[in-house]
């Protein structure tokens, strides 16, 4: 992440992260409506421009909150590349093409504005991916999974699945391995590379 | 790549590697990049789980306001601001009110049957503002107009800007026989972009016929255009003029 300080409309992403109401619906009145109008002109409805804007604004809170993102263009042009980049993915999984309208043309976006917002689309969509691939997951490949990830000691892990520890390792390094080659067949699938 | 690999790949990950086998598998990864890549995916899977997986209220809670605000783009026409599913859903049904007075017979008043509001409390948000909204609402709703002009005036002083609560405090006013005084803030309404825009409009008709003054009530009933929610109800109440 960029080191530049902060432009003025990372005040926007404090009221993401803080859930500051009046500002999170300024958002929605200010730049609600050009996504509409883009999602709506390219194959979309309006109920897929709600779900558009509302993932793109939770992706930039956990870049914000877990990968320190920190604004150095408008926010404008920043949540409409990010909206973008979200719907022009969801067409290609649906198969469908077409998006002739653009949507960012006018604003002027230096390279890390850019390699920002992709990167605050493409580390969400990879987080959704394996979260997605771990759900179809065998039950108790997902309990072991999801029980190694928290603080706990292994070795409590281990008891309360009932299971000794050796015998743990083991089985968690298979689920692992089997969630990894999952996340590689899928990876191209969901767009991303 | 085989399983005691994947198994090497978590020992080492988890730290439980004695020194000796762990230089020999550090040798392997500057050897072997498939090894190498594996081991970073592996990581890189870990630490993104972690996150996802972990319970964040405060996502939670920006969700809930998203998905409240939801509507500002669902909702035609765009230019018009709504706050939340629940007070459409009220909105809704105060028409329905109105409409259920207008065909009552035993009412004879125009005003009175067009005059019958609920303040609808805000939705929780905590803030001081809210409470005082909501403690506003109360009062609304026992009819205690003038206690709730009071209460808005609070708000307001806070928020000068809170659409919500110039509109509550204009139909106060006017619920309180004080039309003259409902309607800059019911005009200030209209003036804006928030979801009550043509009620204030609707309304500042309604504090003209309370003045008996008809010519007035038209012309402002004639202010709200077709696509506006009550444009039915104003059109029933022009008729009746």
């Amino acid at each position: 992440m960029s080191t530049q300080t902060p432009h003025a409309d990372q005040h926007f992403i404090h009221a993401l992260l803080h859930n500051d109401v009046q500002a999170v619906e300024e958002i929605y009145r200010r730049f609600g409506p050009r996504v509409k109008q883009y999602v709506t002109q390219n194959s979309g409805t309006a109920d897929d421009a709600a779900d558009i804007f509302q993932e793109s604004l939770v992706d930039i809170y956990n870049q914000a909150r877990y990968k320190n993102l920190v604004l150095t263009c408008p926010f404008e042009p920043f949540l409409l590349l990010v909206c973008k980049r979200k719907w022009l993915n969801e067409l290609k999984k649906k198969g469908r093409q077409g998006v002739t309208k653009e949507l960012d043309e006018q604003f002027n976006l230096g390279e890390d504005s850019f390699h920002d917002a992709e990167k605050t689309w493409a580390d969400n969509e990879k987080a959704r991916l394996f979260k997605a691939m771990l759900e179809k997951m065998g039950e108790r490949c997902q309990e072991i999974i999801r029980w190694s990830l928290t603080d706990k000691p292994q070795e409590e892990i281990a008891s309360k699945l009932g299971v000794t520890y050796g015998y743990l390792r083991k089985k968690k390094s298979e689920c692992m391995a089997s969630l990894i080659s999952a996340i590689k067949e899928n990876v191209s699938k969901w767009g991303l590379t | 790549m085989n399983e005691q690999d994947h198994e090497l790949i978590e020992r080492y990950l988890s730290g439980e590697m004695d020194a000796d086998t762990k230089t020999a598998f550090e040798s392997r990864l500057e050897k072997e990049p498939e090894l190498l890549q594996t081991l970073q995916t592996w990581r890189d899977v870990q630490e993104t789980l972690r996150h996802s997986l972990q319970p964040d209220a405060q996502r939670d809670e920006l969700k809930k306001t998203l998905h409240s605000l939801r509507p500002v783009i669902t909702k035609q026409p765009a230019k018009v601001v709504r706050f939340n599913r629940s007070l459409v859903a009220i909105a809704s049904l105060a028409a329905a009110v109105a409409l259920i007075l207008y065909l009552s017979p035993w009412e004879k008043d125009l005003y009175q049957q067009y005059g019958a509001q609920e303040m609808i409390s805000p939705a929780e948000r905590s803030t001081g503002a809210d409470t005082l909204l909501a403690e506003a609402a109360r009062q609304f709703n026992h009819h205690h107009y003038a206690q709730a002009v009071v209460t808005l005036d609070k708000v307001l002083a806070q928020q000068p800007d809170n659409a919500y609560a110039k509109y509550y405090r204009g139909l106060s006013y006017l619920e309180n026989k004080q039309p003259a005084l409902a309607r800059p803030d019911l005009e200030a309404i209209y003036n804006g972009e928030s979801v009550f825009k043509y009620e204030g409009a609707f309304y500042v008709a309604l504090s003209y016929l309370k003045e008996k003054n008809e010519e007035k009530c038209r012309e402002w009933l004639e202010k709200i255009p077709g696509d506006a929610e009550n444009y039915a109800k104003a059109q029933e109440l022009l008729k009746k003029l």
